[in-house]
């Protein structure tokens, strides 16, 4: 085991180091970059005096752009070189990623991402937990009770909820809680954002304050619905499909002929053995706890991290798109590391040498 | 990534659409309003009986009690400032939220100069009555600075030779403060101008810097100072004759409040809080407002400005909201989450015909204004991409009679009705009827199918069976170039490409990020045959407009390393010479039209037929892009302008409360 994790642990490293050479030479080698103000200052033809190669070349330096590309990368990602008359780095290694160029200037890259990480927290954490309280049992009951009015009821609404796009169903919920209610007068739903600017007041609730609590809450729950949606039809279908193999083992057959109460059957030996592929899916789903919902979060114009990846894309922000894709590459690797361990641990079959 | 897509924008048209569909509640019908009737009475008038018909408005049947005030006004953008350090920092979005709290010493309302009262003594600069302004005869020695005519920058100067300088001089109101109480005087301005020509400032532009003050200094300006607390002067290099003087010296610099970033070095400024704002400091303020809380991601919060001399805001408190896209501004001004959308990122055509049929429910207020200072225009290049030196013709473009037959077949006025939902306008010359070099009587284009294929079949391109000309057996086609993820424009070339099919030119589309658009793989190294961008005015004088279309010098070739304006490749001499004249050479506002006129006529002429370089329409109009405004039925004052971010009278909005 122990052979195990330091091999799966440098693995990790390597995988890693190479991942951010090619996000980086990725991002650097695209077209754009913080240049293209300065030169669509340039494009204007009615500034009277375009701006200089010189000045072009001044800005550049700013931003390490003048340096040969293995230079800026062992900069942004080591520390190394120091060059004189530039600011010193510390490198990503040691937790050093930048600063923002363009959402946020030069403010650094962990407080931009830290900034709207608990949003994304909140509300992934919020879905998934959602998702798996409602699909585990619904999983079990359809198994159990196959090809019953229920199943198909509950196979039916999977199916929708995979087929339905999430752009879709968030606005067709916006239409319905926020506009309709409120012109029906019953208790509405603000549109979207994680907090209000102004405090506003709800049929049977009363003001609600901008900002509290409550409001926050209020401005979570379509997204966190539409989000959970689609994750609960195909946990829900996942954990079914698990169960109804479990269920036909032989050691399931044995049990039950061994005059196990039949809660027991299902709880203790089916649900058990069932769950550790639900395990895999929901531990590789953490990186995705970090990652952000782009199109839920768009569509209620939630800030998260989703939107802060499209927008530092959009302005050609790279040290935040770097910073953002380096901590997702570290959570996937790390997430990948934690289901191997986790797998020891659900199923005792299972031992590394 | 599974739930990247087009960022909801989708979402929008359907959820406005079924909106729009259901009807919504309908508006409260409003109190009708009092009105106009005619009464005819017999008078008696100097002793003979008439009859008169008095119009009159009969007094409303019980006062309409005054309506309450909110205490805050929401403005909602889809844009953040990335920062507020104006050194480094010329975002729109950045501008527009400085007017309520940095506002303009000059304003530029409607395409013109307005002073603003509350902060300038006197009226605008004016070389007539010398007021604010003279134009003094120097002479420049070896060495010394000076602005060449060759090659329209500054140099050194190879001779002496004479010529004139222009000196600008602004006073600011006496006693204007910061918002912490000191004192706001010319000298902020001369620290922040020289903090600005810091070469590690990080500026974005160094062109009003002295000549030699860092590698890429414009050298435009020869000295900025402050004679005392309240007069500036600005000393132009000499020859460098600026045509918006009218603005002052006021203008040519946003202060910085010296006495707190006086122990900081040029380039910590910028990663200044007080300079740049943040989450535990905020920017200072001159203005009716000043920056009380900076929520990154959310919300700006401002409130009004203790020591603001002018006249206190109506409303106290105002908000500048965050939100991710158009249509989620959009969802936020109908439910009235916000009471106005931002007037440079707020709305756009997206969201026109949704946006109408809700405004009819009453439940917004919504404006468009299709008289932008902004529009759409088709560089069309004389020479042939394919050759990096660009040294060979074009084999369709370089034609005067095609360029002039592509200019008549485009239907724009059809994309206008169809892009625009006929809020834009179609111009007639390539520039802005509002500008002082717009003359309509010189030239105009117009669609008629018929005279363009008529105009190919002069130029020798004969039809084929497939329905494209073809001359000396070369196909008549070309391809397109413009920036991908904008709709409207994306929709623009579509219908180009159908109208010259009609004339028998086969268009090829290609879209670009606006970051390959704009680059030396686009625009700047001509690698394009016909290519489709936006220019913005933001006054009525064109500055150097017609001197990038016309002038031969301007011309991006390998040689002069692709600088210059001139993407097309016009060079006719008149033009040429006149263009330079009216953007650098006089202040005449006669003498500068007339060498606008010797510009505009030769643009819609042939030139020298053994030539192709001296014939005209290098660059085809559009049309206006149009702005958008909603705003919510109770705020007033808020209205958009052409040229002025429409937070300039924010201190005088006010909303009423529910």
């Amino acid at each position: 085991m122990i052979t195990f994790l330091i091999r799966r642990t440098v693995q990790s490293v390597m995988v890693l180091l190479v991942t951010s050479i090619a996000i980086f030479l990725l991002l650097y080698l695209a077209p754009g970059g913080p240049m293209s103000e300065i030169l669509e200052q340039r494009r204007s033809a009615n500034s009277r005096f375009p701006i200089k190669p010189e000045d072009i070349e001044r800005l550049k330096k700013q931003y390490d752009l003048d340096l040969p590309l293995w230079q800026s990368y062992t900069r942004w990602a080591f520390g190394w070189p120091n060059i004189p008359g530039r600011p010193a780095r510390a490198g990503a290694i040691r937790g050093d990623l930048g600063v923002s160029w363009r959402i946020s200037e030069n403010e650094a890259t962990t407080a931009v991402i830290g900034r709207v990480l608990p949003n994304t927290l909140i509300l992934m954490i919020s879905s998934t937990l959602f998702s798996l309280l409602i699909a585990i049992p619904i999983g079990i009951y359809s198994a159990v009770n196959q090809y019953s009015k229920l199943d198909y009821v509950v196979t039916t609404g999977a199916f929708f909820g995979t087929a339905m796009p999430v752009f879709w169903l968030g606005s067709m919920m916006i239409l319905l809680f926020a506009f309709k209610f409120k012109d029906w007068g019953l208790p509405y739903l603000p549109s979207g954002g994680v907090t209000g600017a102004r405090d506003y007041t709800l049929p049977l609730f009363g003001r609600i304050d901008a900002g509290g609590n409550f409001d926050r809450f209020l401005r979570l729950l379509m997204p966190t619905i539409t989000l959970s949606l689609l994750s609960l039809a195909t946990w829900s279908r996942f954990t079914r499909a698990s169960m109804l193999e479990v269920l036909r083992q032989d050691y399931v057959r044995t049990a039950r002929a061994k005059g196990l109460v039949e809660s027991m059957v299902i709880f203790k030996h089916t649900l058990r053995n069932a769950l550790i592929p639900l395990v895999t899916i929901v531990t590789l789903q953490i990186p995705g706890l970090f990652g952000g919902a782009i199109l839920t979060e768009t569509t209620f114009n939630y800030r998260g991290m989703g939107l802060l990846l499209i927008e530092s894309l959009f302005q050609s922000d790279w040290p935040v798109a770097l910073a953002y894709l380096m901590i997702q590459s570290f959570l996937i690797i790390a997430a990948n590391l934690l289901a191997d361990v986790l797998y020891t641990v659900v199923d005792p079959r299972i031992r590394f040498a | 990534m599974k739930h990247l897509s087009a960022r909801g924008k989708l979402a929008f048209p359907l959820l406005i659409g079924i909106l729009a569909a259901c009807g919504g509640q309908p508006a409260t019908p409003p109190a009708p309003a009092p009105t106009a009737v005619r009464i005819v009475q017999t008078v008696l008038v100097e002793g003979t009986p008439q009859t008169v018909i008095v119009t009159a408005t009969p007094a409303p049947a019980t006062p309409a009690p005054a309506a309450k005030l909110a205490d805050t006004i929401i403005i909602g953008t889809w844009q953040e400032p990335r920062g507020f350090y104006s050194v480094t920092n010329s975002q729109a979005i950045r501008v527009e939220i400085d007017q309520l709290f940095r506002p303009r010493f000059v304003r530029t309302n409607n395409y013109g100069f307005q002073p603003n009262p509350a902060l300038l003594e006197g009226d605008l600069a004016d070389l007539q009555t010398g007021k604010g302004a003279v134009l003094n005869n120097v002479t420049v020695k070896v060495g010394e600075p000076v602005f060449s005519t060759s090659s329209f920058s500054v140099i050194s100067a190879t001779e002496e030779v004479t010529t004139k300088q222009l000196i600008l001089t602004s006073k600011l109101k006496a006693g204007l403060k910061w918002s912490d109480g000191a004192p706001l005087t010319a000298r902020d301005f001369v620290y922040s101008w020289k903090i600005g020509c810091d070469p590690e400032s990080g500026s974005l532009d160094q062109t009003n810097c002295t000549f030699g003050s860092s590698a890429g200094s414009g050298g435009v300006v020869a000295s900025y100072e402050a004679i005392d607390n309240t007069t500036l002067v600005l000393t132009y290099t000499p020859g460098v004759l600026d045509p918006t003087y009218q603005t002052g010296a006021a203008n040519l610099v946003n202060p910085l409040p010296e006495h707190i970033f006086k122990e900081l070095k040029p380039a910590d400024i910028a990663k200044d809080e007080r300079a740049n704002g943040g989450t535990s400091a905020v920017p200072l303020s001159w203005g009716p407002y000043m920056m009380k809380e900076w929520t990154k991601g959310d919300s700006i919060t401002f409130v009004a400005n203790p020591n603001w001399s002018g006249t206190p805001p109506k409303t106290p408190t105002i908000i500048y909201k965050f939100y991710t896209d158009s249509t989620a501004l959009a969802q936020a001004v109908i439910t009235g989450e916000v009471d106005t959308t931002s007037g440079t990122t707020g709305l756009a055509v997206d969201q026109a015909p949704y946006m109408e049929s809700v405004s009819e429910n009453g439940d917004i207020v919504y404006t468009v204004d299709g008289n932008s200072a902004s529009f759409e225009m088709l560089y069309l290049n004389y020479n042939d991409p394919k050759d990096k030196s660009l040294k060979t013709l074009h084999p369709l473009l370089s034609d005067f009679k095609v360029r002039k037959a592509i200019a008549t077949a485009l239907n724009r006025q059809q994309a206008v009705d169809t892009i625009y939902y006929g809020q834009s306008k179609i111009l007639a010359q390539p520039q802005l009827p509002q500008m002082v070099s717009y003359n309509e009587a010189l030239g105009k284009i117009d669609y008629n199918v018929e005279a363009a294929n008529k105009l190919m079949e002069e130029a020798g391109w004969k039809l084929g069976d497939d329905g494209i000309r073809a001359k000396d057996g070369m196909k008549a086609t070309m391809t397109l170039l413009t920036t991908s993820g904008n709709a409207p424009r994306q929709k623009a070339t579509q219908l180009w490409q159908a109208n010259l099919k009609d004339i028998g030119i086969d268009v090829q589309l290609l879209y670009q990020p606006s970051s390959v658009v704009f680059s030396p793989d686009g625009l700047y190294n001509r690698v394009f045959d016909a290519i489709q961008f936006a220019n913005v005015f933001s006054n009525a004088d064109p500055g150097s407009w017609w001197f990038g279309v016309a002038a031969c010098s301007q011309i991006p070739t390998a040689d002069n390393g692709f600088s210059g304006n001139n993407y097309s490749n016009w060079c006719n001499k008149d033009a040429s010479d006149a263009s330079i004249k009216a953007a650098f050479l006089t202040l005449d506002p006669t003498e500068r039209k007339v060498a606008w006129e010797v510009v505009v006529k030769a643009y819609f002429s042939e030139g020298d037929p053994n030539d192709y370089t001296t014939g005209g329409y290098p660059v085809i109009p559009l049309f206006t892009r149009p702005s958008y405004l909603a705003t919510v039925p109770g705020l007033k004052g808020a209205s958009l302008d052409p040229t002025e971010y429409f937070t300039w009278n924010a201190a005088e909005w006010t909303l009423e409360s529910n």
